[in-house]
């Protein structure tokens, strides 16, 4: 947390999904970097802890998959919300496996993800007490 | 992702559930059982009975994920006249809600309500799809809800998503809805895009491609077929006898244009097999 700002990656390959959530939760008060490219998302990981990374699954080069386990490696505790167009059962059992904080399927709403960052947040923050 | 399934005390409302529980399990969804009765001053035991019926479908395909948490019809609350309700959260959330009166009023309501994202629900297989005694319910359904809507009329699962899209304007959740019925029913993709009768512009040429690279870089095989606008109401009705029929109907989509609402209900009406509308 920088200045008691939570900080949160999106990694889509998508650009349209970035340009709609980024505006969005930097009103919100969150620190927001996005990316399009799995690698690149990996090495400014490696450069900086988010406590928060949201997901896609399904990209060129890493996958959502490796990137998040390299995330849950890297650090722990940052919480990881999956984002996918493609979503099976089995993913969501593999993701959740991974200690991801929730999955969601596309399409939604704008509200129901960030209902799901706030729970997020909550439990970071009270991580962050005890 | 939000889905309310209208259900009923009917055989249909029974032959959905695999598909419902099937598509809430993949997508991880918050799901909502939404049970229509006519009366509004208790809640009717048939009801009740069908609805411990669909609860379990869904259960049973839940996998032991831990998706969601059970929920008891004994503890369902009048939280509003004629509107009784039971909740619960696992790692989605799962509810079954009760309402008596109107139908069309109370589904779209609960949609409204739920801020949804998808609405399903079946019918009878004539053409005027008889829905809790109302004709043409699904129908109105289809046309009045700000979400997209899924109408099955056979639980057969489709071999093929037929997706007629308005290549110059189709937004990005249609697109993701359709990856996601393509993931869950393991189908091919057929999309449809429109051509003048003067033949296809070089944009409208761009943009097909465009979404054509879109479903191949995600692995989807799909394939473009283009029709001409006038004989595209006579193409949907053929499409509905090779599986699922997907339509945009967004504010801006052209297909919104060409199809009247008329031809909405008309198509619902002659499928054979499963329509969704995207919103």
């Amino acid at each position: 947390m920088e200045n008691n700002k939570i900080s949160i990656l999106i990694l889509d390959d998508e650009p349209i999904v970035s340009k709609r959530l980024k505006p969005s939760l930097e009103k919100k008060g969150y620190l927001v970097e996005t990316f399009t490219e799995s690698e690149a998302a990996l090495k400014r990981v490696k450069e900086k802890k988010f406590d928060i990374v949201i997901t896609d699954l399904k990209m060129e080069g890493l996958s959502g998959m490796e990137f998040l386990t390299e995330v849950k490696k890297l650090y722990p505790d940052t919480e990881v919300i999956v984002i996918t167009g493609f979503a099976t059962m089995d993913t969501a059992k593999e993701s959740f496996q991974k200690g991801i904080f929730d999955f969601l399927a596309k399409p939604f709403k704008l509200g129901e993800i960030t209902a799901v960052i706030q729970r997020a947040e909550e439990k970071i923050r009270n991580n962050s007490q005890s | 992702m939000r889905i309310i399934a209208a259900v009923d005390t009917k055989s249909y409302s029974d032959e959905i559930m695999d598909y419902v529980a099937r598509l809430a399990a993949n997508t991880w969804s918050d799901l909502t059982l939404l049970g229509i009765q006519s009366g509004n001053t208790k809640v009717e035991e048939n009801l009740i009975q069908a609805i411990v019926r669909y609860r379990n479908t869904i259960f049973e395909h839940e996998e032991d994920a831990g998706l969601y948490a059970p929920v008891s019809m004994t503890e369902l609350k009048e939280t509003a006249k004629g509107r009784w309700e039971v909740s619960s959260r696992a790692r989605k959330e799962f509810s079954v809600v009760i309402r008596g009166g109107d139908a069309r009023k109370e589904i779209l309501a609960e949609v409204a309500e739920r801020n949804a994202d998808l609405v399903i629900l079946g019918c009878t297989k004539g053409i005027d799809c008889i829905w809790e005694g109302e004709a043409y319910l699904p129908q109105k359904i289809a046309r009045d809800a700000p979400c997209s809507v899924l109408v099955i009329k056979s639980a057969r699962k489709p071999d093929q998503i037929v997706a007629f899209l308005d290549q110059t304007n189709v937004s990005q959740e249609s697109l993701e809805m359709i990856n996601q019925m393509v993931t869950v029913n393991n189908a091919g993709l057929k999309i449809v895009g429109l051509k003048t009768p003067k033949g296809v512009k070089g944009d409208v040429e761009k943009k097909m491609v465009e979404i054509l690279k879109y479903y191949n870089e995600r692995e989807i095989g799909a394939w473009i077929k283009l029709v001409d606008s006038e004989n595209l109401e006579e193409y949907v009705a053929q499409s509905t006898r090779e599986g699922m029929v997907a339509l945009w109907m967004g504010k801006e989509s052209i297909l919104s244009k060409i199809f009247s609402r008329g031809l909405i209900e008309k198509l619902i009406s002659n499928t054979q097999s499963s329509v969704l509308l995207l919103r």
